[in-house]
């Protein structure tokens, strides 16, 4: 652009328009910090000393925890609010410089930042953002927006839910911060929850922004500085989202957990061309959070991080949360959307009304889910243990007192479970005999020992009847039982092991029952197949 | 006859009397000055820029002033600091204010100025000082901005 052709833009800031405690207060300079990553909004105001009238002479009750208003704007276009909030602590200062006073503010999320006194307790599967306006309600924030909370998919999240974890109820303990609660759990979906000059405010800042810019950056274009950084030190490729483990109604121990299905080479990141990263939260109670967090922290953190910073006139149109459009023709950046994240602007007399605003987009995409639980088929069909010939069994002839299964373990896991169908097992415990041992499903991986040991259930032999156990499943029971320990990786071998009834002759001691179907579960270390390793 | 110009309470004991002196190289009498405070901020990739127009400084003037007597001086100097009317000769500066005559003479009144020096000038049988009062752009002859 030529010299001839430049533009001057002239611009008249009004005064500060401040209020305290709703009372018009003339204030020198005022400057805030608004950003998606900081829930309670932060300022301060300069006033000369003495204090106006209405501040008391500054007595506490006359200043400290006051409501404080600021309006900012050029007489070319309109004032608009720039802060909301209360005055948490003041300074006093005599110097030869000057008597001043300032108040340092905070925003409306302050209302939310102390501990509870109480457990605070929501029913399961209420979506998280009427949580969170109820713990707004309950504090009493004077002004607060929030955004139905959405996965990657669009479903809207839920809490709680999982009978078998806090009854299926969503907790906020005792002495817990519902800000913090609040700012935790939505982190993990990809919201925030921050003040704005206006409002409390809980958005989505996640991937790349959907609505219009409310403002364009770039060489000509309102900045007076423009700075990119990048770093490889965000991105991570193969995320794992860890939630809560719980026991369920069969006893076994579920450990909630989300892994990709695939993980792409990286070649910014080679060697080895993925990176790890782990996210853990107990309060991840269902796979359907728990594959949607892991979505949300794919699309953020898989490609480098760029985040901008622009130094600009002040605009209290700035909003965190808000869209802006950068492009650079000398960084060779084509003009993209990025989240407004942060917001700093300040005006006094000498420096004029400036602002200091960051910016950033995810620009990952989620991967398709992979599946922790993992199954290995140990026998489909029926084995009879026993010492009898029994013809109306699907097996009349016994295999004996133990029967094995050799099987081959993919990974190391830490939840185990067994499911099968069976009849007549432990059935001579029905008459309160003590006198026996039980027969038992034991899970073996080199060592003279058992690394575990299940008895089976007591399941009605039903003798005299005859059942045609050969026909379909009709009168087997299905029966699913947890494993303790764990197995590493490499072969294992399941014995199936027939008690003894100690009341009987030896010939006829041991316990006859049939087994089919049995799958043995394992959860708890299913791993992200990363590019290059498996 | 006494001059009028002065600074203080008019026509009262706490009105200090003075003669307003020339610039003794120029031969021009000083006046009001209110400059504007402005900001300029480049845009980077561009010949533009922005201007942000901040309002005006206060008006400051200073004076070369005669005194009939040391007192007078003294009176004036234990006035640093304080906010009064300076009175001037009408038309002295380039601003004006509320006119009034006395004697052969038209006067201008310029409230709410405070006296924020006064510096002694030696000369060997007069009593003499340079003055400078601040007060208030407004009704100095800008307009708001």
């Amino acid at each position: 652009m030529s010299v001839a052709t430049a533009t001057m833009t002239d611009l008249r800031p009004y005064p500060i328009m401040a209020t305290i405690g709703g009372v018009p207060t003339t204030v020198h300079a005022y400057d805030r910090f608004h950003s998606v990553d900081q829930p309670v909004a932060t300022g301060s105001v300069t006033l000369g000393i003495p204090l106006p009238a209405h501040l008391g002479g500054g007595a506490d009750e006359a200043v400290l925890n006051k409501p404080i208003s600021l309006q900012e704007g050029y007489r070319e276009s309109i004032l608009r609010p720039v802060f909301n909030g209360f005055i948490r602590s003041d300074t006093m200062e005599l110097s030869r410089n000057g008597n001043y006073a300032t108040f340092r503010m905070v925003g409306y999320g302050t209302l939310l930042a102390w501990p509870t006194t109480s457990e605070l307790r929501f029913p399961g599967n209420t979506y998280l953002d009427e949580i969170i306006r109820s713990l707004c309600v309950m504090r009493g924030v004077p002004s607060y927006r929030i955004d139905k909370v959405l996965t990657p998919s669009g479903a809207r999240v839920r809490m709680g839910g999982n009978a078998n974890v806090d009854d299926g109820d969503v907790i906020i303990r005792k002495k817990t911060r519902p800000l913090d609660w609040i700012t935790r759990v939505l982190a993990l979906f990809g919201y925030r929850a921050f003040d704005t000059a206006q409002e409390f405010r809980v958005h989505r800042v996640s991937g790349k922004p959907t609505l219009g810019p409310m403002g364009e950056f770039g060489e000509g274009k309102l900045i007076h500085r423009l700075q990119r950084t990048r770093d490889l030190d965000d991105m991570v490729t193969a995320w794992t989202v860890e939630g809560a483990t719980y026991t369920d109604d069969d006893g076994v121990d579920i450990p909630i957990r989300s892994i990709p299905g695939v993980v792409p080479f990286e070649p910014l990141l080679d060697p080895p061309g993925y990176r790890e990263g782990t996210i853990s939260d107990n309060e991840i109670v269902s796979q359907v959070n728990a594959d949607a967090i892991r979505q949300v922290a794919e699309i953020d953190q898989a490609s480098p991080g760029k985040r901008w910073t622009i130094n600009c006139r002040g605009n209290s149109n700035f909003r965190p949360g808000a869209t802006v459009r950068i492009g650079s023709t000398n960084m060779e950046a084509a003009d993209q959307d990025y989240w407004l994240m942060s917001v700093r602007d300040g005006l006094d007399f000498r420096s004029g009304y400036k602002a200091t605003l960051t910016a950033w987009a995810g620009g990952g995409t989620a991967l398709p889910d992979g599946e922790d639980l993992q199954t290995i088929d140990v026998r489909s069909a029926p084995v009879h243990l026993g010492d009898e010939p029994i013809p109306w069994y699907a097996v009349p002839t016994p295999s004996g007192k133990e029967f094995r299964i050799p099987i081959t373990v993919p990974d190391t896991f830490t939840s185990l479970a067994l499911s099968m169908w069976l009849h007549g097992s432990n059935s001579y415990l029905l008459d309160g005999n003590t006198d026996s041992t039980v027969s038992k499903i034991e899970v073996w991986q080199g060592g003279e020992e058992a690394i575990a040991s299940v008895d089976l259930p007591v399941v009605p032999e039903n003798y005299e009847q005859q059942l045609p156990y050969g026909s379909g499943t009709t009168h087997w029971q299905q029966v699913r039982l947890p494993v303790p320990g764990r197995l590493e990786a490499g072969s294992a071998e399941i014995r199936i092991v027939a008690g003894v009834d100690s009341r009987l002759p030896s010939s006829t001691a041991t316990d006859d029952f049939e087994l089919q179907k049995i799958v043995l579960e394992l959860r708890g270390a299913g791993v992200a197949p990363l590019p290059g390793v498996n | 006859m006494i001059p009028q110009t002065g600074f203080g309470v008019p026509d009262t004991q706490d009105f200090v009397r003075f003669t307003v002196l020339a610039d003794s190289r120029t031969g021009v009498y000083p006046t009001f000055h209110s400059p504007l405070r402005t900001v300029v901020d480049g845009i980077v990739g561009s010949d533009d820029f922005e201007l942000q127009i901040m309002g005006f400084e206060p008006a400051t003037v200073t004076l070369a002033l005669d005194f009939d007597s040391r007192d007078d001086y003294f009176k004036l100097q234990a006035m640093v600091g304080k906010k009064h009317t300076l009175v001037l000769i009408a038309g002295f500066t380039a601003f004006q204010q509320d006119v009034w005559h006395r004697g052969a003479q038209d006067y201008e009144s310029f409230p709410n100025c405070v006296l924020t020096e006064l510096v002694p000038t030696m000369r060997v049988g007069e009593t003499l000082g340079t003055a400078t009062f601040i007060r208030s752009s407004q009704g100095m002859g800008v307009s708001s901005i």
